[in-house]
């Protein structure tokens, strides 16, 4: 058994060096394994900055304290305009990110709440984040994060083969510009950042194909992390409210389990005394204008700026009717 | 648990490890041991479904003793029909129930009558097929006295529910594994480093082979009227593939994982797609299951004993049935049937046992002839393949229409489905020149370096190529 164990660890230690010196050449080429345009391999080499997501985190770990920290997917940092709050008299963060879901948050949430301080965390919620297993938004954290202790427990989070190669890329990726130093490329098309974690953009690109909605079912681990996010927020004594942003009619109609995922949500809501603002269900007329006119998007779900100007006013009025917001 | 998963990653050296620090003396702790770790495993899906497993192995440890006490013709046929009627009635209502219940509506329906079916909707345990037919072979060989009951109750339902083969086999004969479960083990560091070697293997054909295929085989059985006939042809292909790399690949991990712990399982798989006729497919392929069908269905219902239409009937009857077993849906009991129509020929001919021994033996490159032989096999296969594949008849047909009428010269976005089909091409070269062999890996002639060499490249392949998305084993379903 001794001789056996030995030959085992030998050979471990060994198929370990070959393995990382694999990742490590792939992700200093940078260079994806492609077919027919396609990734051939489950080792993530792309670095997505979609989202200015470097930008964000580095000011966050400067940032605070804040009235209200805006959490979720894109659909949050495309919507929540930390300006437009910041010229009503209200202070606010918005740290989210790249299909940004709960399991996600939470880290998140255990590393910013302290410093942000807010009183009133608005949790964005989507049902299309709530499904998936959170590999692209680890992935954006992964490559816009200086790596740490934070990323790792992120990672085992997450889980898979894939996330941790990831993590392998950018711990093994000695070339190219840090991410510290690194300035992201600002593209006007994708949008511009605001002081404050916003991304604007403006126009409207009517000729996306629809969404065709994800067949996958909820994954249970967002649904967890979800009640597990509520309680850590109310356990710092600091108010929390869920929203769901509202979505074009045809956007709605193709995710065809919608309303059960939205149930499940607004049951762990309740479940915590949390109220879940759904605009596309529970507040379908809030405000004067339709905020699911399919001109106030840019594609088939994230607001442009005609959207984000018609959205916030209806939603500070809101917390502030309900006595979130003083 | 799935053997592809971090959770196994964790739970089998842990298990490793115990087991063997309980001491080579200390049989019954060992076997106590694998019985909680294998309770464990199960549970780990769904812990409400062990007391299916608990049920079938006390009904058939009562029903092994009370056989061998009693003479007594009509009660001894009693017990069988109880050990019978529980694991099948395991099978019926878990498994078969909503089926023939749907069918039957059908079937009325056709005839101008109303019907409205009372479907149960319950979830397929996994596993079950397996493990009742491993339970009631022990009762069965003890009815026809040629095996003594276990007087060990530990021994026993450790052996029903030995983790490593509970959930899709190979399907173990109470003969050759309860005598492994009575008698010390010791540790063979041979043994246990080709089970590892095996394991890898298991993992590269399931991982990187068939979950690969199986998104280009979803892609092309999910809208075939989407695709001409080379991408569907390539679809089919790549099924073949799929199911061979899933469930041979399964059955390497169990064989090797056992391995581990001292224990010897059948071999299920030896290199079925070389094979020169769909005789010897069939005692290539899930060889513990055809083993078993030979033995409790063909066999009993009088073999080939009767005369060449009587023979012709078993045969039919037993392929049939083995559809059924896969899968409650027609599409399963065409497939059988189709199997069981090729091996006719063979029967009437009476060369259904020539081609035996491995093909081409002690040569690179096969004759022209066994070239031919294998090609048309395989053909075959591929064929009944669409019919086990399709989600239904219809599609199946529609398959085969479009093969046979499209143009196959449309324009097509191959994606994927080139680099599997040369994944698939790859393993079966490898298997090829491996096929003298219990496994892929098994005895090669290299030094050590470039051994370990291979090894840890299929590792980095593994890690890197393969597809660990929610992907499950097919056979899980049956």
């Amino acid at each position: 058994m001794r001789g056996f164990l030995k030959k085992l660890t030998g050979f471990t230690g060994l198929a370990a060096v070959i393995y990382l010196g694999v990742i490590a050449v792939m992700a200093n080429t940078l260079q994806p394994v492609l077919y027919n345009g396609r990734p051939v391999t489950n080792v993530p080499l792309n670095q997505p900055d979609g989202g200015l997501t470097v930008l964000r985190f580095r000011e966050a770990d400067a940032f605070g304290p804040v009235d209200v920290l805006f959490m979720g997917s894109s659909h949050c940092y495309r919507t929540f305009d930390t300006a437009w709050y910041a010229a009503q008299g209200v202070r606010t963060f918005n740290l989210g990110s790249s299909a940004q879901g709960p399991l996600i948050t939470r880290h998140l949430a255990s590393r910013y709440l302290d410093q942000l301080d807010p009183q009133l965390v608005v949790l964005e919620v989507y049902s299309e984040t709530l499904k998936s297993n959170s590999a692209e938004s680890l992935l954006d954290q992964l490559a816009n994060r200086p790596l740490d202790s934070d990323l790792v427990r992120m990672t085992a989070a997450v889980g898979g083969v894939k996330a941790w190669n990831a993590l392998l890329v950018q711990a093994l990726r000695f070339t190219g510009e840090p991410v510290e130093s690194r300035e992201p490329e600002y593209e006007p098309a994708n949008g511009h950042y605001v002081s404050g974690g916003f991304v604007r953009r403006d126009g409207h690109s009517g000729g996306l194909p629809a969404y065709e909605g994800s067949p996958t079912s909820l994954n249970g681990k967002q649904l967890d992390s979800l009640g597990k996010l509520i309680e850590t927020v109310q356990g710092q004594g600091r108010k929390i409210v869920l929203v769901g942003q509202p979505l074009p009619a045809a956007t709605l109609a193709a995710i065809t389990d919608y309303v059960d995922i939205q149930n499940t949500v607004a049951a762990v809501a309740a479940a915590h005394n949390v109220p879940f603002y759904d605009f596309n269900g529970l507040v379908k007329k809030a405000g004067s204008r339709d905020l699911h006119d399919p001109a106030l998007f840019y594609d088939y779900h994230h607001y442009n700026g005609d959207g984000v100007a018609a959205f916030n006013p209806v939603f500070l009025e809101l917390l502030r009717r309900d006595g979130w917001l003083p | 648990m799935l053997f592809n998963s971090l959770a196994f990653a964790v739970f089998l050296p842990l298990v490793f490890a115990a087991y063997w620090l309980c001491g080579r003396h200390r049989v019954r702790l060992q076997n106590l041991l694998l019985l909680a770790a294998s309770y464990v495993f199960y549970g780990w899906w769904d812990w409400r479904f062990l007391s299916l497993i608990v049920i079938s192995s006390a009904v058939d440890y009562v029903v092994g003793h009370r056989l061998a006490d009693t003479d007594v013709p009509r009660r001894r046929k009693g017990l069988l029909a109880v050990s019978l009627a529980v694991n099948l009635g395991f099978l019926g209502v878990f498994k078969y129930y909503d089926f023939f219940a749907v069918s039957l509506t059908d079937l009325l329906t056709t005839w101008g009558l109303q019907a409205n079916p009372h479907t149960l909707r319950v979830i397929l345990p996994v596993g079950i097929s397996f493990y009742t037919f491993q339970t009631l072979s022990y009762s069965i060989d003890i009815y026809r006295r040629r095996l003594a009951p276990s007087r060990d109750p530990v021994a026993f339902f450790a052996f029903v529910s030995f983790f490593p083969q509970l959930v899709a086999g190979p399907i173990e004969r109470a003969a050759n594994l309860l005598p492994q479960f009575r008698r010390p083990r010791t540790f063979d560091s041979a043994l246990a480093a080709d089970g590892l070697r095996q394991i890898l293997w298991g993992l590269i054909k399931k991982v990187v082979i068939a979950d690969n295929a199986a998104r280009s085989v979803d892609m092309i059985f999910d809208d075939p009227g989407a695709y001409p006939p080379p991408m569907i042809l390539a679809g089919i292909f790549l099924f073949a593939l799929q199911i061979y790399g899933d469930f041979s690949g399964y059955s390497d991990i169990a064989i090797g994982t056992a391995r581990l712990f001292g224990f010897s399982l059948m071999q299920n798989f030896a290199f079925p797609y070389f094979s020169r006729d769909i005789a010897e497919f069939w005692r290539r392929w899930h060889i513990s299951l055809s083993s078993w069908f030979r033995d409790y269905v063909f066999i009993p219902l009088g073999g080939s004993r009767g005369g060449k239409w009587f023979s012709i009937r078993n045969i039919l009857i037993t392929f049939t049935v083995s559809g059924l077993w896969h899968g409650a849906n027609w599409t399963f009991v065409i497939w059988g049937l189709l199997n069981g129509l090729a091996y006719v020929p063979l029967l009437l001919a009476g060369t259904n046992k020539d081609a035996t021994g491995v093909v081409a033996e002690g040569r690179r490159i096969p004759n022209p002839g066994e070239i031919w032989r294998m090609g048309a096999t395989f053909a075959f296969t591929l064929l009944a393949w669409v019919f086990f594949r399709a989600a239904n008849l219809e599609q199946a047909l529609f398959i085969l229409k479009r093969l046979a009428t499209a143009s196959w010269l449309e324009p097509l976005d191959t994606g994927l489905v080139p680099l599997h089909v040369a994944y698939g091409l790859a393993l079966l070269v490898w298997e090829w020149f491996r096929r003298d062999g219990q496994h892929g890996l098994q005895g090669i002639p290299q030094g050590r370096p470039v051994r370990w060499a291979l090894y840890a490249g299929l590792i980095t392949i593994l890690f890197t190529l393969g597809h660990f998305g929610e992907t499950t084993f097919i056979y899980f379903q049956f």
